[in-house]
């Protein structure tokens, strides 16, 4: 649905994207990772048609997005990495507009409209001046403008920045969604954590170059190690914990001490229970950390009264 | 396109200072203008004849019309595509299927639509002028046409303006830029009532005037006025150009060039067509018959444009909404506002002194008084392009006091500005001109010359147009002032 080819862009002596090659099929939710300046939103713009790569091509729905501009853009939602709104206009009259642009008109306009308003949870704000939403829904009128003219593609750029939980838990559900139902989307982050639980295909870019293209579920297994984080309990000395795991092969990345250790293992749930029982069996009690960063999220949904499922 | 457009006026219309002033300054040109031209205050000047007060209110209307729509519509065009780019809703708009000439069709029409809008205030006075004599029934209406040709090429030099800048100041400048452009084409044009004025600003008259007119004098032969014409070329290329905004949207120096080649075209063009005429004309009506004065007036304040923005490194021109002195100025109280405003302003009445201290260096230099009006000429042209470019600093600046819209601090600025300046250095000019002997009215500003030649009454017109604008301007003050305590 979503393809590119040896996409080059340079900036001058700055090479951008380098032979970038790419495929989102339907179904699919591609995570376009790397960090700050690796290339993701040039490799967007010209996927999305807004800029003209140097050599190679890129197609939408197997139209070309530079020579077969106004089918290839009939099948394409995009959201900027900035929502592209204006102040001046009321929720629905955004929307309307973007629907006439994208060749709606009439009773289906208007029906598209709502529906797109239902998705995104903002049917009562649609007489509010744009200028008056809030961060979280400015970026779910953006989205319910993506969904307007029901496209086959969907290309998000860093979609989530800015937003608080439950608006990302949101989003996520919508996308998963949108991939249910046989659409392509493409969501850029330069943020891992945000791509986990949510992408099926991921794709590695690092200074203009994809390093990884493909299922989610082989990269991370592909010769990954698992990092497991305990504290020993009890009275047996460290040098004797230290010297039990490195038994078991495995390798302490972490500094001993009053924090919790942090031990490297093959990716393997037996060698993790294999460690765990042989410290009890030598008389070291095993005390896990608590998952932090679901804590804090976890509170706010219990204190606001939303559900995380 | 029409949900563009109707996008465009929508949200141009909700910025309801934009609109306030657009509205009324029309009504108060034509206004003041009547009342200037009941009783002439200039010295020795004929009193106005019966038989000719429609047409002279016609010309009056139409030029201060053209005028106004001139100043307005390349800074609203300009403003309007940067704008676009800052919230990165031109990005969305280009993944649509609309093309990138529709696009750049809706863009080019708004503007001139809503300057037209408010201009079509004033025609029910215009249909009325026949009753006063010397005005054919058909005329308002082909004179208001004219006043809609002019939108509308303002407009694309807006929009080139607005392409060639990144930030809002730079495109307000360029614009400013491209409306001397429009105002040296309209000139070559008759649009001035040196000639027919309405005859000749109907578009078939256009056509007519640049063919068979008299011409200008090029090494002793009469040339048609086809050639300075060619000045439209620029326009024409810009709007071309917008027919390709998908490469626009990018923003990327590489892309940028064909742009830059047009400007530089146009500047090329018209130092050629000044070096031509200053060689040949054999006098200094010949010059400013071909708008040599206006072009060279143009490409200098281009020149001095281009300088200050490579120079220019958190300065005057970086003073813009959203740095960090433009928050500080927004968040105090409104004397610092105002006074932020009124920093830019001030430069306004030495930058009107400076024309008729360059008139007075030039004789100075020349040695030979008014027999060596080219040397005059020059320097006054040059003295302006100081003066223009002050008054732009001025306006960047004013800029960072904004409100809730761009068009408010761009528009209180530049037009009392523009005015102030137009009536004070008129007062300096007509001194001058005892003086010196010459007209350096006629040389530099074909505007002013055009109405000098047939309202002697101008000081006193020119006067209410800038008490008109003071007006509205402090009327748009207070509207935004009181917006932004309600917010």
């Amino acid at each position: 649905m979503i393809a590119a080819r040896s996409l080059t862009v340079r900036y001058g002596q700055l090479v951008a994207l380098d032979g970038v090659d790419l495929d989102v099929a339907p179904g699919q939710i591609f995570g376009l990772i790397g960090p700050n300046g690796a290339g993701k939103t040039t490799l967007i713009r010209v996927l999305t048609g807004l800029l003209v790569p140097e050599a190679g091509g890129a197609t939408i729905g197997g139209f070309d997005v530079l020579r077969q501009e106004r089918d290839a853009r009939r099948r394409l939602g995009y959201m900027p990495d900035f929502f592209g709104i204006y102040d001046h206009l009321t929720v629905r009259e955004y929307l309307q507009l973007f629907g006439e642009l994208n060749g709606l008109a009439g009773p289906g306009l208007a029906g598209a409209i709502e529906q797109a308003l239902a998705a995104v949870r903002l049917k009562l704000k649609k007489d509010e001046l744009v200028d008056h939403l809030s961060r979280g829904m400015t970026q779910r009128l953006a989205l319910a403008r993506t969904l307007l003219h029901d496209p086959d593609a969907f290309v998000l750029d860093e979609p989530a920045s800015g937003l608080d939980p439950a608006a990302r838990i949101e989003l996520w559900d919508i996308l998963r969604g949108l991939a249910q139902r046989g659409k392509a989307v493409l969501i850029s982050s330069h943020i891992l954590k945000e791509m986990e639980g949510l992408v099926t295909h991921v794709g590695l870019l690092e200074r203009g170059r994809l390093l990884y293209s493909g299922p989610y579920e082989t990269l991370v297994k592909a010769g990954a190690t698992r990092r497991v984080r305990f504290r020993p309990v009890g009275d047996v000395p460290p040098e004797r914990v230290v010297g039990l795991l490195t038994e078991h092969g495995g390798r302490l990345s972490g500094v001993p001490g009053d924090a919790y250790w942090e031990v490297e293992l093959a990716d393997d749930d037996t060698a993790v229970a294999a460690l765990v029982g042989r410290l009890v069996a030598a008389g070291v009690g095993v005390s896990l950390p608590p998952v932090a960063e679901d804590r804090l999220e976890r509170a706010f949904l219990a204190l606001t009264g939303r559900d995380a499922s | 396109m029409i949900a563009l457009l109707k996008k465009e006026l929508r949200v141009s219309v909700r910025e309801k200072s934009t609109w306030l002033l657009l509205a009324s300054m029309p009504a108060c040109f034509v206004a003041c203008g009547l009342l200037g031209l009941n009783e002439s205050t200039y010295a020795g000047a004929p009193r106005l004849m019966a038989a000719d007060a429609g047409r002279q209110l016609l010309s009056y209307a139409l030029y201060t019309q053209v005028f106004a729509v001139m100043l307005f519509v390349p800074i609203l065009a300009a403003t309007n595509l940067v704008r676009e780019g800052d919230r990165k809703t031109l990005d969305v708009l280009m993944t649509t299927p609309r093309s990138g000439a529709e696009l750049a069709l809706a863009k080019l029409l708004s503007p001139a639509l809503l300057a037209l809008g408010s201009c079509l205030l004033a025609l029910p006075l215009l249909i009325a002028l026949p009753l006063l004599g010397g005005v054919r029934p058909w005329e308002p209406l082909a004179g208001f046409a004219a006043v809609a040709l002019a939108a509308l090429v303002a407009s694309a030099g807006g929009l080139a303006a607005g392409a060639l800048a990144r930030t809002t100041a730079a495109s307000v400048s360029l614009a400013a830029l491209a409306a001397g452009f429009v105002c040296l084409a309209t000139a070559w044009t008759g649009l001035g009532p040196r000639t027919d004025l309405v005859t000749a600003a109907f578009p078939p008259g256009i056509v007519r005037s640049i063919v068979e007119s008299e011409g200008v004098e090029l090494f002793g032969r009469e040339v048609p006025l086809l050639l300075p014409a060619l000045a439209f070329l620029p326009l024409v290329g810009s709007c071309l150009f917008f027919a390709s905004l998908p490469a626009l949207s990018s923003r990327f120096r590489r892309q940028a060039l064909p742009v830059r080649a047009t400007g530089a075209a146009a500047l090329a063009l018209g130092l050629a067509l000044i070096a031509l005429n200053i060689a040949s004309s054999s006098s200094i009506r010949d010059l400013h018959d071909c708008g040599a004065g206006m072009a060279l007036f143009a490409c200098l304040v281009s020149t001095a444009l281009v300088l200050i923005e490579r120079l220019d490194r958190g300065g005057f021109l970086r003073t813009l909404p959203g740095s960090a002195e433009a928050e500080s100025i927004a968040a105090g109280g409104w004397v610092r506002r105002f006074a932020a405003s009124t920093t830019g302003l001030a430069l306004l009445p030495v930058a009107a002194t400076l024309p008729g201290l360059g008139i007075l260096l030039a004789r100075g230099l020349g040695g030979t008084g008014t027999d060596d009006p080219r040397v005059a000429l020059v320097l006054g042209a040059l003295a302006y392009a100081v003066a223009w470019t002050l008054l732009l600093a001025g306006a960047s600046r004013a800029v960072a006091c904004r409100g809730r819209t761009w068009a408010e601090p761009v528009l209180t600025a530049i037009l009392p500005g523009a005015l102030l300046a137009y009536g004070v250095s008129y007062r300096i000019f007509s001194h001058a001109n005892e003086i010196v002997g010459i007209d350096p009215i006629g040389v530099l500003i074909p505007f002013v010359s055009a109405s000098y030649d047939s309202c002697p009454h101008l000081f006193a017109t020119g006067v209410a147009h800038t008490a008109a604008t003071a007006g509205a301007a402090a009327v748009l003050w207070i509207f935004a002032t009181r917006r932004r305590n309600r917010s």
